[in-house]
């Protein structure tokens, strides 16, 4: 019985942990039934999750290009190199996939990395022995490009594999660095840091997309995948205004400056005036995008470093007091000092000044007493104040690029308003200056300066967004500005002029110079002195009448020998630039009209009286010979029509032609006559002739023998080399 | 099956007849009318109206108009459609002075010959005579000028031809108006610069520059007189930098002191 009672509780014990293993069991199985969720865990997710293969399409950011659609910058593939060490990785047929001779592979590789195979080597064997699966070879094996790769793919070398990875590629290296600006890589995508890139960067950066599928454990899409394919959406493609070849035109007389004369700083910009369109933009210290070493400046110094311009800004002051109508330029003022108060005076970069001269040569010789005047005493200081602000000297340009600044006009005291009429205390960007000059050059409309073009779908070529000229003002009419231009184009033509070492061969060149003082920072002295210690500057336009290109140039303490000037530099980046840029655009040149206004044009003459056309032609310069005593032309040695210069010798043919006297006749003008006449002749030394065997006054007739002897004009001096020269 | 397929064959002889006598007609005319054709080709081509009666020659000042004849093998009767004007032009662009040549056919009896002579850019003299150099470097030494030389300079002293080549191409560049300024050229290599050369001008002046660049130099050269009094007469040293200008007088003199301290 006893037996049996303990079997039987056995049993209900065992029975009952059944029932509660069975309950736990159900329940649990019922809660992940009914919540679908295990540790926090929803199954469903986790089932999607293991059984849907995703990746992300990086979408391709855009490129920059110039106005002519030059790639400036783009993306480039770059690879990293990586050496496979593990010596179990074999491929299917068990050929291996790792680096079998260590020593052969380093010698190889070695070159094409610009490494020592020593290295290389050293790298491998050190993988191996820690038993590392794969080994990289540093920054040299890291953004190989292209070229290299597919080189090194040829050597077909074991376990040696490439990692793909995108990279800014800026082809022209230290070119507008500053305007296009620079990416950095976050989270594997690439945002715009600097300039145009940041500016832009939602633009360039475009919309990455995705694409997911069901799979199976081995990695085969399931018969129904359930894809979802979210396509990348590329980036668009900025264009910018800047012209490459005059970038580079600039880039290029930049750097050799920035080389032989060593300065703090140079800015320059190329502005076409009658849009507002910037050509090129660039400062020095640069950087070269593609290599970042130490970058001396960040700053895009032309938009963002404000500084005292100097004597450009005197370009206002006149525009100012020629509007208001108190520009005189034949008015006399005495130069040297302008009295601001007692105690207190300001003087003309020559201490002496020039006497008593006129306004026009003040504003020549850049007389800070001429600008003075103007500003303070004829147009006044509130009126000069409302045409600062005409200019917008008090606000931003509004250009396109991140990072502008603005200066600050200096106009409590009235030293300060003085001073501001050439440009000391009061400071301004150079794009300032360049948007207030473009109401002088475009006949008093001033345009906002823009640097990006227009924003186009690389893949449709659509045109998404387009800038046009934008007018933001009008300081002056366009009879001022035209005025304005012909005083600055004094400045650089007249023999007073500051400008002097500005002129263009082929362009008129209109501009003002400038030589700013620097304010000391160290020193009690307000400004720096000493040669070379000076920002000089030049801002002006070409072709004067009709202004195609304007360019602001300026160059801070340069280090110049001692008898070198200060606009040296500047003017060598200038006419380089200015130069170049007209030819390059096919601007026609207005200089060499007054050259050619010279020649004349050969008129019809067929029975015409002698002496008539002999004046006329006698008039023009040229040196008219009548061979014969008939009345009545009969023929010249030029046809009608024919472009003739000053000084050519015309024969003029008339009846029973008679012996001219030749002395001092060249060869050539000797062998015209004779051709004209039919004569044979011939020729003994060269030079100029000095006897003729038939004598003058002999009338001659066809065929008739003519010998005429030339000798050198300094023969008596150069009896070594006597000039035998004899023609039968 | 139905009647209306039943044709009988009297009903259809005499259509057919009909129908073969128009096919006869129809091809005589076809034949009758390709052998007048073909006889009125012929007929063409025997009779002058195929031959070529005249040919027109433009665009040659020194080669003469018999010499192109002779070289375009063309002549007044020869059959008009024989003329292969590509073969033609290749035949007349031998001529080492024939830029380029252009030979069209004018319906009926016309050939027109266009040539275009390479410019004579000056006059080298060699022994006693003056071979004429074109733009295009070469010298022309077939035939010899013996008079008409007054429309280039002369060259003297080229002993090199790679200066004389160099002295051409500048010489094509420069403005004609200039180009007639000048008298002669004569190289006159200094240990230097062997690319120095001096000029007699037309209008009385010695001109000392260099072969390189000479074509852009040059182009001051009426701007340059043009400051200059017309009475006193000189070297003018023409550089890339500027141009000098010595008086005789004062070279004179500066050249007498020289000598003098030499001796």
């Amino acid at each position: 019985m006893r037996k049996n009672k303990a079997t039987q509780i056995m049993s209900i014990v065992l029975m009952l942990s059944f029932v509660a293993i069975f309950l736990i069991l159900s329940g649990r199985f019922l809660y992940i039934q009914t919540t679908g969720e295990v540790a926090g865990v929803s199954l469903q997710e986790w089932a999607d999750k293991t059984r849907t293969n995703q990746y992300s399409l990086p979408a391709e950011r855009g490129r920059i290009l110039d106005r002519n659609e030059m790639s400036l910058v783009q993306d480039r593939p770059t690879y990293k190199v990586y050496a496979i060490v593990d010596e179990t990785h074999t491929g299917i047929n068990k050929e291996p996939l790792y680096v079998q001779d260590a020593r052969q592979t380093a010698e190889e590789l070695a070159p094409l990395l610009e490494m020592e195979p020593s290295d290389v080597l050293e790298t491998i064997d050190k993988g191996k022995s820690e038993g590392r699966f794969q080994v990289e070879f540093g920054s040299d094996g890291k953004n190989l490009t292209q070229d290299i790769k597919e080189q090194i793919e040829e050597l077909e070398l074991p376990g040696i594999n490439f990692e793909k990875d995108i990279q800014r590629y800026y082809p022209n290296g230290m070119f507008a660095s500053h305007v296009l600006g620079l990416v950095d890589k976050l989270d594997g995508e690439q945002v715009g840091l600097t300039g145009v890139e940041q500016m832009m960067n939602d633009v360039l950066a475009g919309e990455s997309g995705h694409i997911s599928y069901k799979r199976d454990k081995y990695n085969a899409k399931l018969l129904q995948p359930e894809e979802i394919v979210k396509e990348a959406k590329d980036g668009n493609d900025v264009y910018l205004t800047i012209d490459q070849k005059i970038q580079t035109l600039l880039e290029d007389a930049m750097s050799e400056v920035n080389e032989q004369y060593e300065p703090e700083r140079i800015t320059a910009a190329v502005m076409d005036p009658k849009t507002g369109e910037v050509l090129a933009m660039s400062s020095r210290p640069s950087y070269d995008p593609n290599q970042l070493g130490t970058v001396e400046n960040w700053y895009n110094d032309v938009i963002s470093t404000p500084f005292e311009p100097g004597s450009t800004m005197k370009i206002f002051t006149l525009a100012a007091a020629i509007e208001e109508g108190e520009y005189n330029p034949t008015e006399y003022f005495q130069s040297g000092k302008y009295q601001i108060s007692e105690g207190a005076a300001i003087h003309d970069w020559d201490n002496k000044g020039w006497g008593s001269i006129t306004f026009r040569e003040g504003i020549q010789r850049s007389s800070n007493v001429a600008a003075a005047l103007l500003a303070y005493d004829k147009v006044g200081p509130e009126k000069f104040y409302e045409y600062l602000q005409a200019f917008e000297f008090d606000q931003p340009t509004g250009i396109d690029l991140p990072g502008e600044d603005i200066g600050k006009i200096m106009y409590n005291y009235k030293s300060e308003k003085i001073t501001t009429s050439y440009g000391q205390g009061t400071t301004v960007t150079p794009i300032q200056q360049m948007k207030a000059l473009t109401a002088v050059a475009n006949n008093g409309e001033m345009l906002q300066p823009y640097v990006i073009k227009a924003i186009k779908d690389p893949n449709t070529d659509q045109v998404v967004e387009e800038k046009s000229p934008n007018v933001v003002g009008n300081p002056i009419s366009a009879e001022t500005a035209k005025k304005v231009r012909d005083e600055l184009g004094t400045v650089v033509s007249s023999e007073n002029g500051t400008g002097r070492n500005y002129k263009l061969d082929d362009y008129s060149v209109a501009g003002k110079t400038g030589t700013a003082q620097i304010p000391d920072r160290e020193n009690p002295q307000p400004y720096m002195t000493g040669h070379g210690n000076y920002e000089y500057s030049f801002l002006g336009m070409a072709p004067k009448d009709d202004p195609q290109l304007m360019m602001y140039v300026s160059v801070k303490r340069p280090e110049l020998s001692v008898h070198e000037v200060g606009s040296e530099p500047v003017s060598f980046i200038f006419k380089n630039v200015m130069g170049n840029s007209l030819h390059y655009l096919n601007i026609n040149p207005d200089m060499e009209a007054q050259q050619t206004i010279n020649t004349y044009e050969m008129p019809e003459i067929l029975d015409k009286s002698v002496t008539d056309v002999k004046t006329e032609l006698e008039d023009k310069g040229l040196r008219v010979t009548v061979i014969g005593n008939g009345d009545q032309l009969q023929g010249a040695n030029v046809k009608a029509g024919e472009e003739l210069l000053p000084n050519e010798r015309i024969f003029l043919l008339t009846a029973n032609p008679v012996m001219p006297d030749l002395s001092g006749w060249s060869v050539r003008d000797v062998l015209k006559f004779s051709e004209t006449i039919d004569l044979d002749i011939s020729v003994h030394g060269s030079g100029y002739a000095v006897s003729q065997s038939i004598s003058q006054g002999k009338n001659i007739q066809k065929q008739d023998k003519l010998t005429v002897e030339f000798t050198s004009p300094n023969a008596e001096l150069e009896e070594e080399d006597p000039p035998e020269q004899e023609m039968e | 099956m139905s009647e209306k397929n039943v044709v009988s064959i009297e009903d259809r002889i005499p259509k057919l007849k009909q129908e073969r006598k128009k096919k006869t007609n129809r091809r005589l005319i076809f034949y009758l009318s390709l052998f007048f054709i073909l006889i009125s080709i012929v007929v063409y081509l025997q009779s002058p109206l195929s031959h070529i009666q005249s040919i027109n020659l433009s665009g040659n000042n020194h080669i003469s108009d018999e010499q192109i004849h002779h070289l375009s093998d063309i002549t007044k009767g020869d059959n008009f459609w024989r003329v292969n004007h590509e073969e033609v032009e290749e035949q007349i662009v031998t001529h080492p002075e024939i830029k380029a040549v252009q030979v069209a056919k004018q319906f009926p009896t016309t050939i027109d010959i266009a040539v275009e002579e390479f410019d004579r850019i000056g006059y080298v003299k060699e022994e006693d005579h003056y071979l004429p150099l074109l733009e295009n470097g070469k010298r022309l030494t077939t035939n010899p000028v013996e008079n008409s030389i007054g429309d280039a300079p002369l060259l003297l002293s080229f002993e090199q031809q790679l200066y004389l080549q160099e002295m051409s191409k500048e010489l094509a560049k420069l403005p004609n108006s200039i180009v007639d300024l000048i008298s002669e050229i004569r190289w006159n290599p200094t240990e230097g610069n062997p690319y120095q050369i001096e000029m007699y001008m037309n209008d009385g002046y010695q001109v000392e520059t260099t072969i390189r660049s000479f074509s852009e130099t040059m182009k001051t050269y009426p701007s340059i007189t043009a400051q200059l009094e017309p009475e006193i007469k000189g070297v003018i040293k023409i550089g890339t930098s500027g141009a000098v200008f010595n008086p005789y007088e004062s070279e004179i003199t500066n050249q007498v002191e020289e000598t003098g301290e030499s001796s």
